[in-house]
């Protein structure tokens, strides 16, 4: 009698997984519509507001903890923080121009701009069961961490003024029209290329893209000659990098939609102005210069004393 | 081996992991789930649709993040000078390290 009931269980469990997996089919955006008008679906409503969150958990923290505890100790801190600054920068071009390119109607290779600066996507819009805002938040977490994992590859050794430019022309000229392709309707979609979770538009994309960028940037300096080990204490300032996206996002989640949205773009735009406000103009001087300003800051006084531009290339602060 | 310089080994886990991954769609592909046969189902072709999808998208990838990276390397110059890469970024890009 138990094993019948467990066979009644197991019957019910799996009846249960293939309704809601079937459920949750059409917002992957992969399947077409279903012929009668979609209604809103607070349950779909919740799962992708969810699966956002935790898409976004990927990049910030969880691929700058990851690639940060993965590079020395000398450059943990640049390589968390192209993370963080990547997801500020896609948020507010997925914004004004990424989401259009992507998944509006377009032709089959490129979307049109009739989306531009969110332009008719509204509260009551609705792409198949969800709120399209929600779905355009979706979609920009995978924006957002497609070009984070590029940075792996170039991790050590890019500059971050050239990975800002490089990853935000990367964003509008690779991402959009090869998301277009595979999610927006566009060619590759219609001969029946199927992509659940971003094989092709998340993995194979930065992978490559990351492969030609070790590839033109060349290897690092004693590559394969001194230890790249890890840095082996835990990047402790790394989470403070993720908790204020953390804080909008969670202001989306608390507020209502429209106005939800707005948040966590201008969130996103503010954190830009804010690290480019901070982030110190660097002077093309010489090296000696260069350290002094360095070493101005409080963070390295204890490692460094400001000394004579003279002595200043003969010694170095410990950093690896 | 192959001689190119990954730090963190985002072409082998994200390409080749994605490569291996987009192909096998088109064979464990259930119609019960996303409404495409795969090769288990009979329908053979659909690995071939995949493969052209991550064909296209390996090209595409490929030629125009190379572009970028030369427009990129006009402007700014993409790499740090090798002073900056020994002492480490995190000091000279960003004027501060991990105590």
């Amino acid at each position: 009698m138990n094993m019948k009931n467990l066979v009644k269980f197991g019957g019910r469990f799996t009846a249960a997984a293939i309704v809601l997996i079937a459920a949750a089919t059409p917002v992957l955006a992969q399947t077409a519509p279903a012929a009668p008008p979609p209604k809103l679906d607070s349950g779909d409503t919740a799962w992708m507001l969810s699966s956002t969150a935790l898409v976004l958990l990927m990049t910030v923290p969880g691929l700058a903890l990851f690639y940060g505890g993965m590079v020395r100790k000398k450059n943990v801190l640049a390589t968390a923080m192209q993370s963080f600054a990547i997801t500020c920068l896609v948020t507010v071009l997925w914004a004004v121009i990424g989401y259009s390119l992507a998944f509006d109607a377009g032709n089959a290779v490129i979307g049109g701009l009739a989306k531009l600066m969110l332009n008719g996507v509204g509260k009551d819009t609705l792409s198949g069961t969800i709120p399209e805002t929600v779905f355009m938040t979706f979609q920009m977490t995978f924006a957002i961490i497609t070009p984070a994992l590029i940075t792996g590859a170039f991790a050590d050794r890019m500059k971050f003024s050239a990975m800002m430019l490089f990853i935000g022309l990367w964003s509008l000229v690779v991402y959009s029209p090869i998301c277009h392709w595979v999610w927006g309707g566009g060619f590759l979609m219609k001969s029946g290329v199927l992509d659940f979770a971003g094989g092709t538009v998340v993995h194979i994309n930065s992978g490559v893209a990351g492969l030609v960028c070790a590839l033109v940037l060349g290897k690092r300096i004693g590559y394969r000659e001194e230890s790249a080990g890890s840095a082996s204490t835990p990047a402790r300032r790394s989470p403070q990098t993720a908790r204020p996206a953390w804080r909008w996002r969670s202001l989306r989640l608390r507020r209502r939609r429209p106005r939800s949205l707005g948040c966590s773009a201008s969130g996103c735009s503010s954190a830009s102005r804010a690290s480019l406000a901070s982030y110190p103009v660097r002077s093309q001087g010489s090296s000696p210069s260069r350290r002094r300003r360095a070493s101005s800051f409080p963070a390295v006084l204890s490692q460094s004393a400001p000394r004579p531009a003279s002595a200043a290339g003969g010694q170095r602060p410990s950093s690896s | 081996m192959l001689g190119y310089d990954d730090s963190l080994d985002a072409f082998g886990v994200h390409g080749v992991g994605g490569t291996i991954g987009a192909i096998l769609t088109g064979v464990f592909a259930a119609q019960a789930v996303g409404g495409t046969k795969g090769m288990l189902e009979g329908n053979t072709a659909q690995v071939g649709v995949q493969a052209y999808g991550v064909a296209v998208t390996i090209v595409y990838c490929a030629i125009v993040t190379f572009i970028l990276l030369k427009i990129v390397d006009v402007i700014v110059g993409l790499r740090v000078d090798a002073e900056t890469e020994r002492d480490g970024l995190d000091l000279n890009l960003h004027g501060e390290t991990v105590p």
